[in-house]
């Protein structure tokens, strides 16, 4: 089975983005293919290599700029967000249809009842 | 093996060191909690070597001071401290054992979780420079304390107290210059230099010449004006 391949970005909290390669890189379906240390390498390292997911450290406003342009770009791309602190995460993806928010609301959303 | 308990109230932290530092040699992880409560609990049970501590957990100083009182031979290795003065310090006075900052690489957590388990200090060169600067200030601090109240109320007022010619001489002690070399820049008698000197510490309420230079070097009490006073201006 083809894996899924990752992109780990702009993570300057290098425990967060070591232990988000080291939970991914251990599951067998999830490859991570390279690390940068900026936003800005990104296009790049996507314009070379096939990458399914970016996990991108959300550490500034530039970086939501950015998420916007890459998806423009490369709209099959996922990208999850990382708060620095590890407490928030994001998802954005391009060219949401129906199926795909409906497939994302039931991948994410399910928990606990509230009481 | 190095028994860690890893406490983090973030769910990727908690769960992810647990995982990561279980599989690093030799470090075994007997516990991955997100409460001081279950904390307590697992410490207890599992009498951990170290205790690696996110310290962005309200209550995690206090936490970390209960641990240190009744567990005195558990290190405590503190990660994300925030890094003021205040966090700082109260770390320290806490009894943490190690320091890692968030910006640090895993490879940095396991190097100072095993270094601090065989008795190491780590610590990351800000955080060090931090509790090295506040310690110097605390003992400055005890210094000035110890010497008179009057002294040290006066402070302030020292160019009230001081005439002209006394405040120049005053200078040149705080510049270590002796009796004999303060005669000979200023072109008087020794005798002449030792009545001021003698002047100045019963105005200054010292009974030293070191002591009142110790006075200066804590209050920085001279302005510009004063310290640039030259024997020329005085003829």
């Amino acid at each position: 089975m083809e894996k899924i391949r990752c992109l780990i970005a702009d993570m300057p909290q290098l425990i967060l983005a070591d232990i988000v390669y080291g939970i991914t890189d251990d599951n067998q379906d999830i490859e991570v293919v390279d690390r940068v240390p900026a936003i800005e390498d990104v296009p790049m390292v996507l314009s070379e290599q096939d990458i399914n997911v970016l996990i991108l450290g959300m550490n500034s406003n530039l970086s939501f700029q950015y998420s916007r342009d890459i998806i423009k770009s490369f709209p099959d791309l996922l990208v999850i967000g990382l708060v620095d602190d590890g407490r928030l995460a994001a998802v954005y993806k391009g060219d949401v249809g129906r199926e795909e928010i409906i497939k994302i609301i039931q991948t994410l959303g399910k928990r606990k009842k509230l009481r | 093996m190095i028994k860690v308990i890893v406490i983090s109230d973030i769910k990727i932290y908690c769960e992810g060191l647990d995982k990561i530092l279980s599989d690093t040699h030799p470090i075994r992880v007997v516990g991955a909690e997100n409460n001081f409560l279950s904390a307590t609990d697992r410490l207890q049970a599992t009498q951990p070597d170290v205790v690696l501590l996110d310290m962005t957990m309200l209550g995690s100083c206090r936490f970390a001071q209960e641990v240190s009182q009744l567990r005195p031979e558990i290190k405590i290795v503190a990660l994300a401290v925030p890094e003021d003065e205040e966090n700082i310090m109260e770390c320290a006075e806490a009894g943490i054992a190690g320091y890692v900052a968030r910006e640090a690489s895993l490879d940095d957590l396991i190097e100072t979780v095993i270094g601090t388990q065989n008795g190491d200090f780590y610590c990351p060169p800000k955080i060090a420079a931090c509790i090295f600067k506040t310690i110097k200030r605390i003992k400055q601090d005890a210094k000035v304390q110890r010497l008179p109240p009057v002294v040290r109320n006066n402070c302030e007022n020292l160019t009230a107290v001081l005439t002209r010619r006394e405040l120049q001489i005053y200078n040149l002690m705080l510049e270590g210059l002796s009796n004999k070399k303060i005669s000979h820049r200023l072109v008087i008698e020794v005798s002449t230099v030792k009545n001021h000197v003698h002047n100045i510490l019963v105005k200054l309420d010292v009974k030293s010449r070191a002591q009142a230079v110790m006075l200066t070097q804590r209050n920085s009490l001279f302005n510009t004006s004063d310290r640039d006073i030259s024997a020329s201006s005085l003829s």
